[in-house]
């Protein structure tokens, strides 16, 4: 017996680490991207903690003090460029993930509450996304926040209220990024270890999913301490290499410094994870019967998010442990229109 | 009104070269820019690699020995379990 098994017994807890059981079936492999997820933060909360050491969160230094991470920095450049493509592959596995779920139907009952804490971690992780680009202060991440949080006042009755708490005054000031600095290294990461806290208490309070499809079926088990955990833990080490590959080969390009009078620069986009909801914003003429286009694209897509978000409850046949195609193809529907307006976004 | 001429022609000579300096978009080295130092980073990145490759391999292989051995242990309980008459 050690030192720490002299204090404390923790026979209890390897005991029920080792009743953790995964059930193998053709599906298995989604299980795989929560846990690439949960990896990818880990890098993300290494890295940002690195690069905090030197940002400066006031307007008039900022941009030079990235610049200085970049050039001056031992090793600044790759901390920097980590953190970017760390964010962009967790977002993107953030989506995977959703999307299995929601295909695989992981949401039924009694799944509900994960499906939600998951949902609310992607909105916390765009936020991250959002907040982080501003950081950069430069001309480009000016004019994105300006307009998504300009497009947050179209929203009715409280969207002048959002757009104000978020900017910290009337339009997109040096208060804007001391307040999105706060989100982004104090507000958020605590509410992101919230929220993974309960996701992974439910993902071991329920156990792992099975699909309706494979239900019924002498599936075979597998611990998950250790023969799950090493097939994570290769998918751990082949995310991390491609990472570090994309960090390495291609480093984000640093714009000019943020000009507040300045117009903004001609074809400006947001982030690729913004590009479906800025595209569906330019399919609405600025007038539709009187009334103003943007606030009514802003309504429709905040609705078509509600739908998404509240699916557990409208998905009555899932519910009861039967097949529903008719939410398998609203499902397709969501993804075909990700993917198409984000391509179509990226490429006009 | 020489100096004024002079004045002007250098103001109107310097102008155009301030105008296209506060547009134009100024390139930040993101990248070690010295080729000894390039070439420390993807050497870096080969040994990574070769580290992931090396590490993957032999978790692979821990995971089929596992596999094997649980198979083993499945097929001796099921051996010894008590036979229901």
């Amino acid at each position: 017996m050690n030192w720490f098994d002299e204090r404390y017994d923790l026979s209890d807890l390897k005991a029920l680490a080792k009743k953790k059981y995964v059930p193998v079936h053709r599906h298995d492999i989604w299980y795989y991207t929560g846990g690439v997820t949960l990896f990818l933060f880990i890098v993300q909360f290494v890295t940002g903690m690195v690069l905090a050491f030197y940002y400066v969160p006031y307007f008039e230094q900022a941009h030079k003090s990235i610049i200085e991470i970049v050039t001056k920095l031992n090793m600044g450049w790759f901390y920097r460029s980590l953190h970017h493509w760390g964010a962009q592959f967790a977002i993107g596995f953030l989506f995977i993930h959703l999307f299995g779920t929601l295909l695989l139907k992981s949401y039924r009952k009694p799944r509900e509450f994960l499906w939600f804490s998951g949902f609310i971690l992607l909105g916390i992780a765009i936020f991250f996304g959002l907040s982080g680009y501003f950081l950069l202060w430069d001309e480009r991440a000016f004019a994105a926040v300006r307009v998504a949080t300009g497009g947050a006042a179209a929203l009715p009755v409280l969207g002048e209220t959002i757009k104000a708490f978020l900017r910290g005054g009337i339009d997109v000031t040096g208060e804007t990024l001391i307040r999105f600095y706060a989100f982004h290294v104090c507000v958020l990461p605590m509410a992101t270890l919230a929220l993974f806290g309960v996701h992974l208490f439910l993902v071991q309070y329920h156990g792992m999913s099975v699909p309706v499809s494979e239900q019924g079926k002498n599936l075979r088990q597998v611990p998950f301490f250790p023969n799950v955990l090493y097939k994570d833990l290769i998918f751990w080490l082949i995310v991390l290499g491609v990472v570090v590959t994309f960090a390495t080969l291609l480093p984000p390009e640093i714009g000019n410094k943020a000009d507040p009078l300045a117009p903004p620069p001609e074809n400006v986009k947001p982030e690729w994870y913004f590009l479906f909801l800025f595209q569906t914003l330019k399919l609405f003429p600025g007038d539709i019967l009187g009334l103003n286009g943007e606030v009514i694209a802003v309504v429709l897509v905040a609705l078509a998010i509600l739908f998404f978000f509240l699916i557990p409850f409208f998905d009555r046949r899932s519910q009861q442990d039967q097949r529903s195609p008719v939410f398998t193809v609203i499902g397709i529907a969501y993804l075909l229109y990700f993917v198409i307006m984000t391509i179509v976004g990226y490429f006009s | 009104m020489k100096r004024i001429l002079y004045s002007l022609t250098l103001f109107f000579l310097q102008a155009p070269i301030l105008w296209a300096e506060t547009g134009a978009v100024t390139k930040i080295d993101v990248f070690p820019p010295i080729p000894y130092d390039q070439a420390t980073v993807y050497i870096n990145l080969g040994f990574l690699w070769a580290g992931i490759i090396g590490l993957v391999i032999l978790l692979r292989l821990k995971l089929k020995e596992l596999e094997r051995t649980q198979k083993m242990d499945r097929e001796e309980s099921a051996k010894d379990a008590p036979l229901l008459e």
